[in-house]
């Protein structure tokens, strides 16, 4: 071993000496070279993946507003069409009902004019044949003035009238 | 006057009781150029990054991958990759800072032998060797971190095998007998492996440079115009694997004793 360490000159002092120079060299080149190197890619890097996130948040972001317009969209097509329905459905009935309504009323009036019809048409019936009645009173008791008394007189009305009702 | 390649580096000069060869003159000259370097280069955090930032970023990102791909894990990675890194790049850049020209070529007579001023501070295995016990001081001490100092300890030298044979031979566990020794011999040659493992770096490392250099200054003694030139591009390549190689093997024997733990860990659970 000794022999080995004298053919190549090997001194731990001087062995030490480089151990020392190339801690230094090593210190220096990653302190100064490497370290700050090292830092701005992992910065880099740690950017790169924060923007590659944040991409990928806002394209699912972006999906996910999408998905929930499309969605209000349809609820609200749904709720539009509902109304429509229903507004169609109440407009239908509100329809019905006024043609009921009028329907009812028209019935009423008709009913009420009938009525009024029938009355009039009595009491001009009535009337009618109160006057046609003195008419003939009058006519007759022209006509027979001196060929028949009362008793005939009244008999002959009723007959007259007979014929008219 | 005699100028060879030596297999170890010359002594420049003195410094008190240290003794300052040309490869610790190349490694500190290296060091200066490193301070130059990250004092030159301002590294921006907001804007358009320069070519060398640019440059220092894809490194960076590379470095990370291929940590990953070892590793298997990216919090593994980013814990071993400041160790890692400067390694790769401390060793890459003296292999490189001894293929340029004047190192070894520059220097000075003494007793009739020249002495280069610079030599590859990877060319001397004080330098690969310091750099392969830096590396397995920190492979053992990330060990212990992550597993606790007991724990890594007795992966190497598992007295607690012998020691708990009467134990377990009371609850009758009979297979200890046999189990337990080999578990403890397996923990000394681990302890073995440990130091095969610092010798295999330093002298992978220093054999290759050295003989790149060797193989060099020969071409150019042979013919020293263009003749060289695709051995030169050839060591340049060299030096770039030999400290990827390096990097990569410390890198998996940090990954080894992370995962190692982490698996006693979970056989303990």
């Amino acid at each position: 071993m000794e022999d080995i360490a004298k053919v190549f000159h090997i001194e731990w002092k001087i062995l030490l000496a480089q151990s020392i120079n190339f801690c230094l060299v090593a210190y220096i080149l990653w302190r100064f070279a490497f370290r700050p190197i090292n830092k701005i890619l992992l910065e880099r890097t740690t950017k790169i993946e924060q923007g590659l996130k944040n991409a990928e948040n806002a394209k699912k972001e972006l999906e996910s507003a999408k998905e929930k317009a499309i969605a209000i969209i349809d609820e609200a097509n749904k709720n539009s069409q509902k109304i429509m329905q229903d507004t169609l459905e109440s407009a239908e009935k509100l329809n019905a009902q006024e043609i009921e309504k009028a329907r009812l009323e028209s019935e009423k009036i008709i009913e009420s004019t009938r009525k009024t019809l029938l009355l009039e048409k009595e009491n001009m019936i009535k009337e009618a044949k109160k006057e046609i009645g003195e008419l003939i009173i009058q006519t007759s008791s022209i006509i027979l003035s001196d060929i028949s008394d009362k008793k005939i007189d009244m008999t002959l009305v009723n007959k007259a009238l007979g014929k008219y009702e | 006057m005699e100028h060879k390649i030596t297999i170890y580096a010359e002594e420049v000069f003195h410094l008190g009781f240290l003794s300052i060869t040309n490869s610790m003159l190349s490694a500190w000259l290296l060091l200066l150029l490193v301070i130059l370097f990250v004092s030159i280069v301002k590294i921006k955090k907001r804007g358009a990054p320069a070519i060398v930032q640019n440059m220092l970023e894809l490194i960076s990102i590379s470095a990370l991958d291929l940590a990953d791909s070892v590793t298997g894990s990216r919090k593994k990675s980013a814990m071993f990759i400041p160790f890692i890194m400067p390694l790769f790049f401390f060793i890459l850049l003296n292999n490189w800072f001894g293929l340029l020209p004047g190192i070894g070529s520059i220097g000075f007579i003494e007793n009739h032998h020249f002495v280069p001023l610079f030599r590859g501070a990877t060319a001397d295995l004080n330098t690969t060797l310091a750099l392969s016990i830096t590396a397995l001081f920190i492979t053992h001490l990330a060990g212990i971190v992550i597993a606790g100092v007991r724990a890594h300890t007795n992966k190497f030298l598992g007295f607690n095998f012998i020691l708990s044979i009467p134990r377990e031979l009371k609850k009758r566990h009979f297979a200890v007998v046999i189990v337990n020794p080999i578990k403890f011999f397996v923990g000394l040659i681990e302890f073995v492996g440990e130091i095969s493992k610092t010798a295999s770096l330093s002298l992978r490392l220093f054999g290759n440079i050295l003989a790149g250099e060797i193989l060099l200054a020969t071409i150019m003694s042979i013919f020293a115009f263009a003749l060289p030139i695709p051995f030169l591009m050839m060591e340049v390549f060299v030096g770039l694997i030999q400290a990827l190689i390096f990097a990569i093997l410390s890198l998996v024997f940090l990954s080894i004793i992370s995962e190692s733990h982490s698996d006693a860990h979970e056989n303990d659970h």
